[in-house]
């Protein structure tokens, strides 16, 4: 995997990211949550149901705690420390687009590092449109608005074609599945029997 | 000999058109998937879960196993061609691999790769057959404390030792410690942690956590990182990808020796094949260095040979170890596990009593898409390559889709789709901030397991901790485990002072 260097916190944000100290305290908490509100049996013996919670929230707790220390730590150090040399050149040969590893290839430090939000929230607001329009609209339209939300996401720009390519493929995988292997998608309001 | 019977049995069985054909789509799909962009071999399996639902466990899972092949193949192509291995287990093959295609190499780098796969997985499958039956009596030895040590030592190893920080590692450990223990407990009854959703109540099923983690977030992954600059050499691998007398004379010892690292680690659970890989690459390396001519660095084929047996290799005795032991090594091996359940069959010592003809069928179907990849992948790898040719946006697209597709294949539900994307989500935040996949996926396979057989043992135990260093395969499962700790400590120190000096 990449290992991106920011101009800021950069020790910080590598070593100890912020949003995951974030997370796993917010798992911890939903672990102590579900050990306080678990409603145990009666007939359950010792160690019952609540004791691998509790253990685990004991060990993502501290983690969580550790995280956030080391976090603030390195902050307050405000060295900007790269982990992994910067390529002089920015010709990187890894491909930004597929980093599940580059092997010899350092990553190029130029590039900033900031999240596109709108991408994100394209990619993700589709998958979560579909999850909501699957069953009533059938799997035809949700596939096609999924395909095409990501398509747009990711920067396409031609609305048409690729609407077009959207609910061909969506087709495509409806009869390859669907009819071929009788794997069942739901037909929504488009479907007769 | 009688596993020799056995599975010529299996091969009766296993070996009939319809199978056959079978195994051949399962290693083009395989192949196809793992050639994308960020997919690998585990999530050409998630994905093509349901297709094999409507077919009969043998078929399904000979399909499966040309599925998986095909799928670590992929991974070898796009690393050999485009320098951006699909998956972790590919990387060291990448090193001289993607220098054998720059040089003009690559079809001979392909073939390498192919026929280390293929040896690699041939030694390791003959290995499982050989033992299989020793391998499922030596289960029945492994009660609760032997479980739990071994679901210990794959935490620990997972999390502590290979990944790069110790608290990262951890941190992927509990959050996936917590999504396991999701669901309805078995032993009491009790529904824990579903905050009163019904559908919550089986758990989250693996696939589902697999699609999200690494399917969806490298979408999402890809997402966030749009607009930036990027820049890919593809080499074209035209020309006869066969392999000269000379050159297959050079490889041969490093496949032999890549096999070797790589059959033992099947059985150990560390969540993959990357460390036989890397341990094989390194080998090949040192012996490389003592050489007249050295030739790492400009592509060596050495350095292609090895890893790829080894990663072949690992996988071959993990399906062995899931078929003999029921233990789930790696993800892949952990989907198959669910995939096994779902008709109803405990791979295991179990398998082999009650269901002997189809457990020897099945170590035959191993065999077969061994074969199949090796005969369908030489010569066609170039062409593989020129999938990529796609536009990413529409390949990413169609990878989302397929990810619905897989989930609601295998659940019918809509509350599963909405995980994977909440999955999905915590897969961005991990692959951005470099946090391992590994410890969750070992975490969520083996967490069921440890907290079963840690509370049996302290049931029968009556409490007292001793109850769990009580047998000699506890002894050395625990020593082993303190000394690999103590080892990685001080390597760390060491590099770490290195490092400072």
């Amino acid at each position: 995997m990449s290992t991106e260097v920011s101009r800021k916190d950069s020790a910080a944000t590598t070593a100890a990211p912020l949003p995951l100290a974030v997370l796993v305290l917010a798992v911890t908490a939903y672990l102590v949550h579900g050990v306080v509100t678990m409603d145990v049996p009666a007939t359950a013996t010792t160690p019952g149901p609540r004791f691998f919670p509790v253990l685990v929230a004991v060990v993502s707790g501290v983690v969580g705690v550790a995280l956030l220390v080391h976090h603030l730590v390195l902050r307050r150090r405000r060295e900007p420390a790269p982990t992994a040399p910067v390529a002089p050149s920015d010709t990187a040969a890894a491909s930004d687009t597929a980093d599940a590893a580059t092997a010899g290839n350092p990553p190029a430090g130029a590039d900033d590092d900031r999240i596109n939000w709108p991408a994100v929230l394209a990619v993700g607001g589709s998958f979560l449109l579909f999850t909501l329009i699957l069953e009533p609209v059938g799997w035809l339209l949700s596939a096609a608005v999924l395909f095409y939300g990501v398509l747009i996401g990711l920067g396409s720009r031609r609305w048409l074609v690729d609407a077009g390519i959207a609910l061909v493929f969506s087709a495509v995988v409806q009869l390859a599945f669907s009819a071929g292997l009788k794997l069942l998608l739901p037909a929504g309001i488009l479907g007769g029997s | 000999m009688e596993w020799l019977d056995l599975l010529g049995g299996g091969f009766a069985t296993a070996l009939t058109p319809a199978n056959l054909m079978y195994v051949f789509i399962g290693a083009l799909l395989g192949t196809a998937v793992g050639v994308l962009p960020g997919l690998g071999s585990a999530m050409a399996v998630a994905l093509l879960l349901p297709v094999t639902f409507t077919l009969e466990p043998t078929s399904a899972f000979i399909m499966f196993a040309g599925v998986y092949y095909g799928g670590l193949f992929g991974d070898s192509i796009t690393g050999i061609l485009l320098n951006t291995p699909g998956n972790s287990s590919a990387i060291a093959a990448t090193f001289e691999g993607h220098k054998m295609a720059l040089d003009g190499r690559a079809p001979q780098a392909l073939a390498t790769s192919a026929i280390g796969a293929f040896t690699g997985g041939l030694i390791a499958t003959t290995i499982v057959a050989a033992g299989a039956t020793s391998l499922a009596q030596l289960a029945t030895y492994f009660g609760s404390p032997e479980f739990f040590a071994l679901a210990v030592f794959a935490f620990v190893a997972t999390s502590a030792v290979v990944a790069d920080s110790l608290l990262k590692g951890l941190a992927g450990l509990v959050i996936g410690l917590a999504l396991a223990m999701v669901g309805i407990d078995g032993i009491s009854g009790a529904s824990r942690l579903t905050l009163g959703v019904p559908q919550l109540f089986d758990g989250v099923s693996i696939v589902v956590i697999a699609v999200g983690l690494l399917a969806l977030g490298e979408v999402l992954h890809v997402a966030s990182r749009q607009g930036r600059r990027t820049h890919v050499t593809q080499v074209s691998a035209g020309g006869r990808p066969y392999l000269s007398r000379a050159e297959f004379k050079e490889a041969l010892p490093a496949w032999l020796r890549g096999a070797g690292w790589g059959v033992p680690f099947g059985v150990i659970p560390v969540g993959g094949s990357e460390i036989p890989t890397f341990l094989a690459y390194g080998t090949e390396r040192r012996l490389d260095q003592r050489r007249k001519v050295p030739e790492f660095g400009r592509g060596a084929i050495r350095g292609v040979a090895a890893p790829e047996a080894a990663g072949n290799a690992t996988a071959g005795t993990a399906m062995g170890a899931l078929l003999t032991l029921g233990l789930p090594t790696s993800a892949t091996a952990a989907i198959m596990l669910a995939a096994f359940q779902q008709y109803g069959l405990q791979p295991g010592p179990l398998l082999f009593s009650r269901d002997g003809d189809l457990a020897w069928a099945l170590i035959a179907s191993l065999f077969v898409g061994l074969v199949v990849l090796v005969v369908l992948n030489l010569p066609f790898a170039p062409y593989w390559a020129k999938l990529l040719l796609i536009p990413r946006r529409h390949l990413y697209a169609g990878i989302t889709v397929f990810c619905a597709l897989g989930v609601y294949g295998t659940s019918a539900s809509v509350i599963d789709v909405a995980l994977v994307l909440g999955i999905g989500l915590i897969g961005l935040l991990m692959k951005r901030y470099d946090v391992p996949v590994a410890p969750v996926l070992i975490a969520v396979i083996l967490g069921p397991l440890a907290e079963t057989e840690l509370r049996r043992t302290l049931a029968v135990s009556e409490g007292q901790l001793s109850g769990l260093v009580s047998s000699p395969i506890t002894v050395v499962l625990y020593s082993v485990l303190a000394l690999t700790v103590l080892f990685t400590i001080v390597t760390r120190v060491r590099d770490r002072k290195a490092r400072d000096l």
